[in-house]
């Protein structure tokens, strides 16, 4: 863990909030770590608020996906990079922040794996 | 923030938990046309652990040698247990697997198939003829997809980001749950007579050390503890040898385990040595989980492991296109289901990965009967959230059948017990009760965050309650989490207050869980003077059949956990007697 990267993240509280919002956070460690560490360290850190999601930290169930810098990838594949834009993924309601309703689907249904 | 209840909920059977044991559960009390709840704190189908099975399910097909059968699979695993299953359960075990996972099968699940319609099955290690089923290198995904087409064919009711906290019990008998909805923060009574749980095991208490997900946090086995169910077997926690320390970004990825399996990896230490050859001189790297584990721990505790904490795997004294035409079929690119080991700076053609144990799999927890009983009436249990079917130690691929054939007996059992049972309505004062429990720990306005607990905890389990423990690391481990209960937890808070999606309040309920869990898994360990399975104690080297053919069983009285030894049920298979060397003589 190491660097100083800047993160913007999507946050959205619709029990407050009417409209999204973007929060910048400076001075994050993002070397050598996945999205999901990154958002654990703003979480654990700084804001405890941060809702995101994550489960099995290995590629397989597919509920970390969002978007970073415009591009979809689940976050606990993702390495960080530098500067990061990070946004829930596209086409769900958002519940809080990065969490999304997935409703019948989950993100990985469709996989060739299966 | 949240006083009281919002919302009340009926239904005959609330199982937790929503994967393997869990959604097999569901889908056998559907067909006993049950109305049932399938929760999880997470996303249906994305989370818990059994998705991330990478490969072997046991079951006596007997397809790939006709000479194996339930019989034969009984014997492996309770001699792979070491003696300390519950052989009731294994007897039910190995002779109901088979038809249960025809029955995941039926739901959509692929397995590897011959032409002329039969298995093909693998041989494991502690397995004496090949008995595994498989797909690809992601059986587990054929059990999600199988069980959850199942559970959407049957329209059942599936509560995702619902988080149980606690079983209600009037006169003996489950009347409830108590549990939020993490999406809108309310607080939830379920009014069922039956509670099934399935939750999984206790990875999650020894972070980074874990394979498994972050889900598996013991909460099945704390919510239990608390609603006066019993424990067993808590001292056992089971570790895959090999998971990655190194680099950073792939830390915990387990799969390179199969180049130690399939491409016959060697194990050194810094000094070059095949240190195997010390603890399993007969099968080398192919030495049961346990042994190589705690071989792995020993050098570094010894001052002989790599930089990053690990020891060393190596493959590449193979010819570089062996490597390469391998990687090429199992692996393609150097990439492990999306991580790629040449762009985070490994070469495995020229470097050796350094790897550590990683927990796996929790032998103990609640103690069930071979109907999936507690001592509680209602209340049921199956899959890795239960004690007594491994014993002291996990055969590698008993895992997932365990999921299907003891989810399908709970299912079935409770949905018998939910015709006969009266319904006992939980009081007012008890939802109080546990209902202030919860509500202590949301208004407490100063205190200490579940972070800084869950950190204690999580470095106290896997240096002292790991792999390989001593009775003086044991004895402070106990000290310290003892410490942790009634120092820390009390001050417990939760700073964010907000009700949608709170991650910090579920997180701090789940750590209350672990330490609750912890406390037990470390106390067992510490009254187990003797080695046996993955209980292995340093000073205290040797398997004593003599004194110790004994489960440890915890259970709440009052304010405090009571552990007690009672002797092992054992139906058919005894050991010879006395005492072994550790270098098990059984396998």
């Amino acid at each position: 863990m190491g660097g100083s990267g800047r993160v913007k993240v999507f946050r959205f509280d619709p029990e407050k909030e009417t409209d999204p919002r973007f929060e910048t956070y400076e001075n994050i460690p993002y070397e050598g770590m996945r999205v999901t560490d990154v958002l654990n360290y703003i979480y654990q850190n700084i804001d405890s608020s941060l809702a995101f999601r994550y489960s099995c930290r290995a590629g397989l169930c597919g509920v970390c996906i969002l978007k970073v810098n415009g591009k979809a990838c689940m976050s606990c594949h993702k390495i960080a990079e530098k500067e990061m834009i990070i946004e829930p993924p596209a086409k769900y309601t958002v519940i809080k922040d990065l969490v999304v309703d997935f409703g019948k689907k989950t993100a990985k249904e469709d996989t060739a794996e299966e | 923030m949240i006083d009281n209840f919002t919302e009340r909920v009926q239904t005959d059977i609330l199982v937790v938990g929503s994967e393997g044991a869990g959604a097999r559960a569901a889908i056998e009390a559907d067909a006993n046309g049950k109305k049932v709840i399938l929760s999880t704190k997470g996303i249906f189908g994305g989370s818990g652990v059994t998705l991330m099975a990478p490969f072997s399910c046991c079951a006596a097909f007997g397809h790939e040698d006709p000479r194996d059968n339930p019989e034969v699979h009984f014997e492996d695993t309770v001699t792979g247990g070491k003696f300390l299953n519950n052989q009731e359960l294994v007897e039910v075990f190995a002779k109901e697997s088979p038809r249960y996972i025809l029955d995941l099968e039926s739901y959509g699940a692929k397995f590897e198939k011959r032409e002329n319609g039969k298995f093909v099955q693998a041989i494991m290690p502690g397995h004496r003829y090949p008995r595994a089923v498989y797909y690809n290198f992601s059986t587990g995904l054929q059990f999600r997809k199988g069980l959850r087409g199942e559970v959407k064919r049957r329209s059942i009711r599936v509560w995702e980001d619902f988080f149980v906290i606690e079983i209600l019990v009037s006169d003996g008998a489950v009347s409830g749950a108590l549990g939020l909805d993490i999406r809108t923060g309310k607080l939830v009574l379920i009014e069922c007579k039956s509670v099934i749980l399935a939750t999984g095991g206790n990875l999650e208490l020894y972070y980074p050390h874990n394979d498994g997900s972050c889900d598996v946090t013991g909460d099945g086995s704390a919510m239990a503890l608390r609603a006066g169910a019993e424990l067993v077997d808590m001292e056992f926690q089971q570790f895959f040898p090999t998971g990655l320390v190194w680099p950073p970004a792939l830390i915990g990825v387990i799969w390179i385990g199969d180049l130690r399996y399939r491409l016959g990896g060697h194990l050194y230490n810094k000094w070059g040595e095949r240190f195997m050859k010390r603890y399993g001189p007969e099968r080398m790297e192919l030495s049961t989980r346990d042994i190589t584990a705690r071989a792995i721990v020993s050098e570094i505790l010894d001052g002989r492991g790599s930089p990053h904490g690990g020891v060393y795997l190596d493959v590449s004294y193979l010819g570089k296109n062996i490597i390469e035409n391998y990687v090429a079929e199992v692996f393609p690119n150097f990439s492990f289901r999306g991580y790629s080991l040449l762009e985070a700076g490994l070469d495995i053609r020229k470097d050796a990965m350094e790897v550590a144990p990683m927990a796996h799999f929790t032998m103990g927890g609640v103690r069930i009967n071979p109907k999936c009983e507690t001592n509680i009436a209602g209340l049921y249990a199956a899959g890795e959230v239960t004690g007594g079917l491994h014993g002291a130690n996990r055969c590698e691929g008993n895992a997932l059948p365990e999921t299907q054939t003891f989810g399908a007996i709970a299912g079935r059992e409770a949905s018998g017990y939910v015709d006969t049972a009266k319904t006992s309505k939980p009081t007012e004062g008890l939802i109080a009760e546990n209902l202030k429990k919860v509500l202590d720990v949301m208004k407490r306005e100063k205190g200490i965050q579940h972070f800084e607990i869950r950190k204690r905890v999580q470095e106290t389990m896997w240096k002292q309650v790991g792999v390989v423990r001593t009775t003086s690391g044991l004895a402070a481990a106990v000290k310290e989490l003892d410490r942790i209960k009634h120092e820390d937890l009390p001050r417990l808070m939760v700073k964010h207050r907000g009700h949608g999606y709170n991650r910090e309040l579920f997180e701090a309920l789940e750590t209350i869980n672990m330490v609750e869990v912890g406390e037990v898994m470390a106390r067992s360990a510490a009254i187990r003077r003797e080695s046996r399975g993955a209980h292995y104690l340093r000073d205290l080297p040797e398997r004593d059949d003599e004194n110790w053919l004994v489960n440890a069983v915890a259970k709440q009285k009052a304010d405090k956990v009571v552990i007690r030894h009672e002797p092992v049920v054992m139906t058919k298979l005894r050991p010879k007697g006395g005492k072994a060397k550790w270098v098990d003589q059984d396998e």
